[in-house]
């Protein structure tokens, strides 16, 4: 199948789908093969549509076979796990709040965090993506039951220790 | 964008607040200072004990004797300013930051700390 284009307002062509793709259409560039009642936009072309909504848009590029690894992940990969060459960024560690619980709050919580915070690495260092987002998460909420618990607990001797210390105040007036 | 803004503000104002008491109050001296749960309920030192007396003595330019109080907390003040560096002012730091060594052997150096503390003062 052959078609016709208007690029920079001159009709050119016959050419190929595959030549057409590569000149730098668009979603609104005009195509015209024979059969055709007139000059359609090439989003709407079913041979040209495709190519398009495969990220086939930015003009002046040639056409670019997609990652074959990106669509269909390898089998034996669970979702989310490891695209071959797509590589997420590593989700944040959340070691240095980790530290500050563990030394601030005094509680068993901080140990924890850093425990998960460590798993992020390790997970993350294997490819194990999805794996390093979960120990991600879980880091973020021991850090964050810890610094809660910690300054609840704290409140409330502060505010208890000021009580007695009225009491006493008012007693020995 | 304005949580991030009250959460920076929420954050100067604790660090603001929690440097002027611990440069006015000894900790050592005064009872309003929040005990160690560890320590109240089993009467033994948490990794943690002693890092209110050293912020106390560091604010004071005491460094020897904030070493003395939890050597662990003066250690853990500079290390945290670096993690807390946002990657994209360092990038070049992120691979400390995010080696699996580095969370691993804090670990080990805590709990060691925990349990030698304890055995040895």
């Amino acid at each position: 199948m052959v078609y016709y284009v208007i690029l920079n307002g001159t009709q050119q062509g016959p050419f190929s789908v595959d030549q057409i793709c590569a000149m730098g259409i668009t979603a609104e560039t005009p195509v015209w093969c024979e059969g055709m009642a007139d000059w359609t936009p090439a989003g709407q072309v079913a041979d040209f549509a495709t190519r398009l909504n495969n990220g086939f848009q930015q003009p002046g590029q040639g056409w670019q076979q997609p990652n074959p690894g990106y669509q269909q992940p390898a089998p034996g990969f669970a979702p989310g796990q490891n695209f071959g060459g797509d590589v997420p960024p590593c989700p944040p560690n959340y070691l240095a709040w980790a530290i500050i619980v563990t030394i601030l709050c005094c509680l068993p919580f901080g140990i924890v965090a850093i425990v998960k915070s460590s798993s992020v690495n390790n997970a993350y260092a294997m490819g194990d993506y999805a794996r390093a987002y979960r120990e991600s998460q879980s880091a973020k909420n021991w850090c964050i039951w810890g610094a809660v618990t910690g300054v609840v607990i704290s409140v409330f001797y502060v505010g208890a220790m000021a009580c007695t210390g009225m009491f006493a105040a008012l007693g020995s007036m | 964008m304005l949580r991030r803004a009250a959460l920076i503000i929420l954050l100067v104002l604790t660090v603001g607040i929690a440097l002027t008491v611990y440069t006015l109050y000894d900790p050592a001296g005064h009872s309003f200072f929040p005990k160690c749960m560890f320590k109240a309920a089993t009467g033994l030192d948490c990794p943690g004990c002693g890092s209110q007396r050293a912020f106390h003595a560091l604010l004071h330019g005491e460094v020897r004797a904030a070493l003395g109080y939890n050597p662990l907390a003066v250690a853990a003040i500079p290390l945290i300013g670096v993690l807390l560096i946002p990657d994209r002012c360092m990038p070049r730091l992120q691979r400390f930051k995010r080696s699996p060594w580095l969370s691993g052997s804090i670990l080990v150096i805590v709990v060691a700390w925990w349990i030698l503390r304890n055995l040895l003062w």
